[in-house]
């Protein structure tokens, strides 16, 4: 680490006492493999464990919290509908790695019924040189997240680097999914910022295919009109217009997952917003926020160009530090794994490749999220949707 | 990155959304967070702030500062308040932005933020009200034709900025205006209330005033007829109980006349410590044994000049009041003193109708954690003959009150259902209006009278002056009655060498009193005069000091009350003739 504290000296011991080629990653997600590996763990007082666990062993929680809290273990996470583990991804199993950090994790619960949140995010060192990062955690069907990472950018702007995942489980039921020493929560999110430095980088490889379209009226994530008609019905043409078959609340995914919307960004990608849901009124529900008046377009996905810029953002990243990396997450979109079906193996082995051939000893892991969080600080961190965001973490 | 064939097109997109963005809310902090959202969320631009002339904020009078009332993300803003002329919002008159790159030797003393070491930075004008900062890391977010594409937009911003400064002026004022008017409005609410105080004492006084004259009539009938029965008879009995309930009559008009502030005061200096304690050892009996007394009694606060006997009625009705809020439970009253600085605002939570000003009070407190009362009954404790007690006459608390403002003094309560009530009294502890202190006269064991001194007694009321003249004819005096003031005069006038004593009512319909005593003083000094009234004798007293007022008697009186003060009046006037010098004497 690049400034003093204890946590730092700490932090290398545990690298040098740990081989980083071992798997973080535990196949069974048995509460006492994990306690297990956590007790194995050098850990030091000021030292937190994150705990990204797979949708399977979702029940498993109050036990993980109460043997963790009897062990005096701090802790955060969050449940997801998958893992990666190098160049594989689960659907079961847990990733558990113990990290440095300055201040205790914080919970915020997001409000269910209006734009509110109790909690505050944690304390970054001001006297740091350079950006450390945190890692954000939310519940994916909470509401006014575009306004919790609002709240996280007005507070830190670019004194962090911002990388996070939506958390849930494939199904989108609504079931507490947010982890701490407190409890487990619905509606809540855990932000976390550890003493460690990184690069974060975003890329989706979708490209436009049809629009402009104007969101002419919107209520957070629903779109209920586009160009000033029903927004069901003109999506519905679009898609007939490619070929896809007639949209219906049974086949939404399978009809739509190809041709999510794009948000234009000055020179970046659009920000990539993915229909989840199609309404019985005809509105698209869509994973995170639109604004109303946002320009929109259709676009579509080629396995290729997407599997191809995950590599890029790997590239991206890794040539934005100076360092070579401890760390290497993911946070990859759920619903772009199901989208690539047999083609996401590549995306991983081309991360993996790029991983390898930058020399780092990092093997990658992370999760299947429902919507990415990044930011390198000087943007507004967004919550994407089917996007692949890479953070290389340093000391 | 962007695959758009059409440059214009995606201009067109940016300037729609931030078109729509504006207008939205008339508040300025959202009008800004609208706007600099979007074009944050849009273009690559990592820092927004908006900065107005401080005059044109509510709150701001200086044409020569600017302040920063917006700023995305908030975390990198730091300086609040520049000059206008500070190098960061520096722009010639005709400009519609300039830029500067951090490259610029320039660059840094044009930075009023933090973290803002690398990149690009523009300075837009918003008008005549103030300035938009830009900053972004890629110089051509901010080139010539991106901020030229801007400039209706941000021209529009203005509008909408302008529109949310009128509007926060207007709701100040509107607040303002608001406030003031529930400000008029409890002023009048409480002088209201001091007035129907006011009414109500002036008639609990009238009251007790006519009483007084009843209860003399009552009493010194009973008490002629009791004298004039042998005690064996079966009536005499009878006549002990109209005298023991006319006593009780007197003893609620006192209570009346305490809440009228008209009740008589004999005060001296008195330890408030001393006080409290001297009363809890009375009361410990009649206290529930289920309560606990603390006392947190400071030591050393200076005396204070009070009526004892008042202070001791006052001080019996808080503690009982304190026991029956706690009932049957357990509970704790607390009995503390000290001193406290009141300032004008305390002076606003006191109850109304004193009329005391900001200034030192020492105090004494009593407070239990009994049931504790809501506001409208609160408001309500001191009103006369307002009770929440079964058989309670509702006169304890206004006397209080009375009495306490009677002493220059204030009272405060504190309560609330189910936690307890807190009463302070407040007394003055110098320069404040406190009684003066008077010496009761004095008055010895009286016999009936063997000099038949001639006795001219005056009062409006035909039974009180039947009494009177009845009780002196039997103490052995020639008494004339004269009924009402104008009859006191012709009879002085005609007779005044023959008489040796006038008893004078204060309160008489056609000639007052008081002009009886100055018009019979403007002929003879040496002729003594005892006035008669059941107002304070304190307040009677210190209207005639340096008039050689003779003495007072206290309606309603008793026979003996009546003889003594005659015959220590007349034995005065003796004592006088026989000091006066034999020149003058002759």
């Amino acid at each position: 680490m690049v400034y003093s504290g204890n946590a730092s000296v700490k932090y290398l011991a545990y690298l040098v006492k740990r081989n980083l080629e071992d798997p973080m990653y535990l196949p069974s997600g048995e509460l006492g493999d994990i306690v297990h590996f956590i007790e194995s763990s050098p850990l030091g007082p000021s030292d937190q464990v994150m705990i990204l666990l797979s949708e399977e062993c979702q029940s498993r929680i109050p036990a993980l919290i109460e043997a963790l809290n009897a062990r005096s273990i701090g802790f955060f996470g969050a449940v997801f509908p998958g893992l990666i583990e190098g160049r594989n991804h689960h659907r079961s199993g847990a990733i558990v790695q113990v990290l440095p950090f300055d201040h205790p994790p914080e919970l915020i619960h997001l409000d269910p019924t209006d734009e509110t949140w109790r909690g505050s995010p944690p304390d970054v060192p001001e006297t740091s040189p350079s950006p450390v990062t945190i890692c954000v955690f939310v519940d994916c069907l909470a509401h006014n997240i575009s306004g919790l990472l609002s709240m996280l950018f007005n507070r830190y702007a670019n004194s962090v680097h911002y990388f996070g995942a939506g958390a849930g489980n494939g199904e989108l039921r609504k079931e507490p999914s947010i982890f701490t020493n407190e409890g487990v929560f619905q509606n809540a999110a855990v932000v976390a910022a550890t003493s460690l430095g990184a690069a974060v980088r975003v890329r989706h490889g979708w490209k436009r295919s049809t629009g402009p379209f104007v969101a002419t009226r919107t209520h957070k994530n629903r779109i209920q009109e586009l160009n000033w008609e029903k927004a069901g019905l003109v999506y519905q043409r679009i898609l007939q217009r490619d070929m896809a078959p007639p949209i219906s609340q049974d086949n939404f995914f399978h009809a739509t997952k190809e041709h999510p919307f794009g948000i234009e960004k000055e020179g970046q990608e659009d920000v990539v917003r993915d229909p989840i849901q199609i309404t019985d009124n005809g509105e698209l529900v869509c994973l995170s926020d639109v604004p109303e008046n946002s320009v929109l377009h259709v676009l579509h996905g080629d396995h290729d160009s997407l599997v191809n810029a995950a590599g890029e953002a790997v590239d991206a990243c890794g040539a934005a530090i100076a360092t070579k990396p401890n760390i290497c997450l993911i946070s990859d979109c759920y619903s772009r794994a199901l989208m690539l079906d047999n083609d996401f193996s590549k995306e991983l082995n081309v991360v993996a490749d790029r991983i390898e051939k930058a020399g780092y000893s990092c093997s990658p892991e992370g999760v299947l999220a429902l919507g990415e969080i990044a930011s390198d600080g000087e943007q507004l961190p967004e919550f994407f949707n089917k996007t692949f965001v890479v953070a290389l973490l340093h000391e | 990155m962007n695959n758009s064939s059409y440059p214009i097109a995606r201009d067109i997109q940016l300037l729609y959304e931030l078109s729509l963005s504006l207008g939205r809310t008339l508040e300025l902090d959202s009008c800004c967070n609208d706007f600099l959202s979007v074009l944050l969320a849009r273009k690559n631009i990592s820092y927004a702030a908006v900065w107005i002339q401080g005059h044109l904020l509510l709150g701001g009078e200086s044409p020569d500062e600017a302040r920063l009332v917006f700023a995305l993300p908030r975390a990198r803003a730091c300086e609040t308040s520049l000059p206008v002329s500070h190098p960061a919002l520096g722009l010639h008159q005709e400009q519609f932005y300039r830029r500067i790159s951090w490259e610029d030797p320039r660059y840094q003393s044009q930075i009023c933020e933090r973290s803002l070491e690398k990149g690009t930075l523009a300075v837009l004008r918003l008008g005549d009200l103030g300035w938009l900062r830009l900053l972004s890391l890629d110089s051509s977010s901010l080139s010539d034709r991106e901020l030229l594409k801007l400039r209706n937009v941000v021209e529009k911003f203005t509008t909408t900025i302008q529109a949310a400064l009128l509007h926060q002026r207007i709701v100040h004022e509107i607040s303002e205006r608001k406030r003031s008017e529930e400000e008029r409005a409890y002023l009048e609410r409480q002088v209201q209330h001091a007035q129907k105080l006011e009414s109500l004492g002036v008639l609990a006084g009238g009251i007790a005033h006519d009483f007084n004259n009843l209860l003399v009539g009552i009493l010194g009938n009973a008490e002629i007829a009791l004298s004039l029965l042998p005690g064996s008879m079966p009536a005499a009995e009878s006549i002990h109980s109209i005298i023991n309930a006319s006593e009780k009559a007197a003893g609620l008009c006192r209570q009346m006349l305490a809440y009228s502030g008209k009740a008589s005061y004999v005060v001296r200096p008195m330890d408030l410590g001393d006080m409290l304690l001297e009363i809890l050892a009375l009361m410990k009996v009649a206290i529930s044994k289920k309560i606990t007394i603390q006392d947190r009694l400071e030591t050393g606060i200076p005396q204070v000049s009070v009526d004892a006997t008042q202070m001791h009625q006052v001080t019996m009705n808080l503690i009982t009041n304190a026991s029956e809020a706690i009932g049957d439970r357990a509970g704790t009253i607390t009995l503390s003193t000290g001193m406290l600085e009141l300032s004008t605002e305390d002076l606003a939570h006191l109850q109304p109708g004193t009329d005391i000003s900001a200034g030192t009070y020492e105090y004494f407190e009593i407070s239990d954690d009994g049931c504790g009362m809501d506001g409208e009954t609160c408001s309500k404790i001191f009103d006369p003959f307002y009770s929440t007690k079964f058989t309670g006459r509702g006169l304890g608390l206004a006397a209080v009150l009375g009495i306490v403002r009677g002493h220059g003094g204030a009272i405060g309560v504190e309560s609330r259902p189910e936690e307890g009530t807190t009463i302070r009294v407040f007394l003055p502890v110098k320069d404040g209006k406190r009684p003066t202190e008077q010496e009761p006269l004095a008055v010895g064991v009286t016999e009936p009278s063997e000099s038949k001194a001639t006795i001219l007694v005056v009062d409006d009321e035909e039974i009180v002056l039947g009494v009177a003249k009845a009780i002196l004819q039997r103490g052995g005096y020639e008494v004339l009655g004269a009924l009402g003031g104008t009859q006191a005069l012709d009879f002085f006038h005609r007779d005044q060498s023959r008489i040796n004593l006038l008893i004078v009512d204060l309160t008489m319909p056609d000639i007052s009193g008081y002009d009886v005593f100055t018009r019979i003083r403007e002929v003879r000094q040496d002729i003594p005069i005892l006035l008669c009234s059941g107002y304070d004798e304190h307040d009677t007293m210190r209207k005639f000091t340096g008039h050689n007022l003779t003495g007072f008697i206290h309606k309603p009186y008793s026979a003996r009350q009546l003889l003594d003060k005659t015959r220590a009046a007349l034995d005065m006037q003796d004592e006088n003739i026989r000091e006066r010098p034999q020149s003058l004497g002759d």
